[in-house]
């Protein structure tokens, strides 16, 4: 290694740790997050264990100057029911998502955007009222967009409907999906993704518009569904919410064969 | 370092493995603390307690990457709701200004209002490393970690050059870790 090489390689775990501690501070804006985690990718480890532990000691030392507050008992109930919903839910192993943008995505968008205003939505009642009560919560957020799902001709999207809510704001949301094709967990699963406009080529291997963000992956039963949304990295600006089916667990690097729902943002 | 642990499983684990009985248990001794971080980014109680509920969900989700050889439960919870209320008010383009709910000096908190010795024993270790420091670092520390305050805003109040902030605010950090042993192993970003 040359020393022209070794400056590099110091100036990079230098970047890597001053974002590190930007990090474990305030966060980082989108461009500044891409940033770490490319230079995380070719951190040593000795630097990636510093990294986190400053993540780790700040939150230490937040948590210790602390007093709790008590907790209302309808929301306590909220939380320790979605925690019991959540038992057995495959949407804990999604895994941060890497992408390769296919072109044909960009037609998903402008078809989803000519279907938004042609699409009607028969409302039913959710299936449970805490649930519902938290999505009319969300969606009277000032910055609250609802966005209907355009199905696919994929058969397992035959007559599916339903719509997305999602404050960015918030970064929160709900998808609500009625008449898609139960599936088989231990086939298949739904996965969401939500295309970021924010998060551009520097990502992109076709380098073909907004990235892809992981919005977890979810099963289907009988009946309507609510799923909440809360995607592994910030998103700054949505362009599309589309749903793929793919292999348990869902995946890092989506091939996009089945495209089964697609709610583009105008 | 690896924290040494015991062999019973923690709530997480047993959660991560479907316990719902832990769930509760779970959900009484961490949820005071969240809304509480919560209410300190956003100020707004109803607002605190939806971010507080969406916290959990983040919990729930990543309950099987719980290691008690990296970190407590009371850190590893407190890290997962920093990122997500840190992200969610930079979404918003409000720098995260954080109101403490009690005025009270990092690093001088007595027990009150804390339930459980494992919990009480958390905030007692990291008040004692903060208390090693010198006065002046960790105040930056408090203002950065606590109060929300960027490096620039902290040079600007203190009069210290950028560099100098950020390395004392680094010292400190660093300080504050190697006494509680905090280690970096297998955290994912």
């Amino acid at each position: 290694m040359t020393d022209d090489q070794k400056r590099e390689d110091r100036a990079r775990d230098e970047r890597y740790l001053d974002l590190a501690l930007e990090r474990a501070g305030q966060g980082l804006d989108p461009p500044e997050a891409a940033d770490f985690e490319r230079l995380a990718a070719e951190a040593p480890s000795a630097s990636r264990r510093e990294a986190a532990s400053y993540e780790l000691t700040a939150a230490q030392i937040h948590f210790a100057s602390l007093r709790p507050l008590p907790l209302r008992a309808d929301l306590r109930k909220e939380i320790v029911e979605d925690g019991v919903a959540s038992l057995g839910d495959p949407a804990v192993a999604a895994s941060r998502p890497t992408w390769i943008a296919p072109f044909h995505w960009l037609g998903w968008v402008a078809a989803a955007a000519a279907l938004l205003f042609a699409f009607s939505i028969e409302r039913s009642e959710p299936e449970s009222l805490s649930t519902a009560a938290r999505v009319e919560r969300l969606a009277s957020a000032p910055d609250a967009r609802t966005l209907p799902w355009s199905a696919t001709e994929d058969p397992a999207a035959a007559g599916a409907s339903g719509d997305v809510v999602w404050s960015t704001e918030r970064q929160a949301g709900f998808m609500r999906i009625r008449g898609l094709a139960p599936n088989d967990p231990t086939a298949a699963q739904y996965q969401l993704w939500i295309f970021d406009a924010t998060r551009t080529e520097e990502n992109s291997v076709a380098g073909a518009g907004a990235i892809p963000v992981d919005g977890g992956v979810f099963d289907v039963t009988a009946g309507e569904l609510v799923v909440p949304i809360t995607p592994k990295l910030p998103v700054g600006q949505p362009t599309l919410f589309a749903v793929t089916v793919e292999r348990p667990g869902g995946v890092t690097v989506s091939r996009q064969e089945r495209i089964v729902l697609a709610a583009a943002v105008d | 370092m690896r924290r040494v642990t015991s062999d019973s499983p923690t709530l997480l684990q047993r959660i991560a493995s479907g316990d719902a009985g832990a769930i509760e248990e779970f959900v009484d001794r961490y949820g005071g603390w969240v809304l509480s971080l919560a209410k300190g980014y956003v100020h707004d109680i109803e607002l605190a307690e939806d971010a507080t509920q969406e916290v959990f969900i983040e919990v729930w989700k990543n309950a099987d990457r719980y290691d008690p050889a990296i970190a407590s439960e009371a850190t590893f919870v407190a890290m997962l709701a920093r990122r997500r209320l840190i992200d969610a008010h930079r979404r918003s383009e409000r720098r995260p200004r954080i109101e403490a709910v009690e005025p009270e000096s990092v690093g001088q908190s007595d027990d009150g209002g804390i339930d459980g010795v494992d919990l009480r024993d958390e905030v007692a270790r990291a008040n004692d490393a903060l208390s090693r420091l010198k006065p002046e670092q960790r105040e930056l520390l408090k203002m950065w970690v606590v109060d929300g305050m960027t490096h620039g805003e902290i040079a600007e109040l203190t009069g210290h050059p950028l560099g100098t902030v950020k390395s004392h605010l680094r010292r400190g950090l660093v300080r504050v870790r190697d006494i509680l042993g905090t280690a970096g192993e297998g955290v994912s970003s």
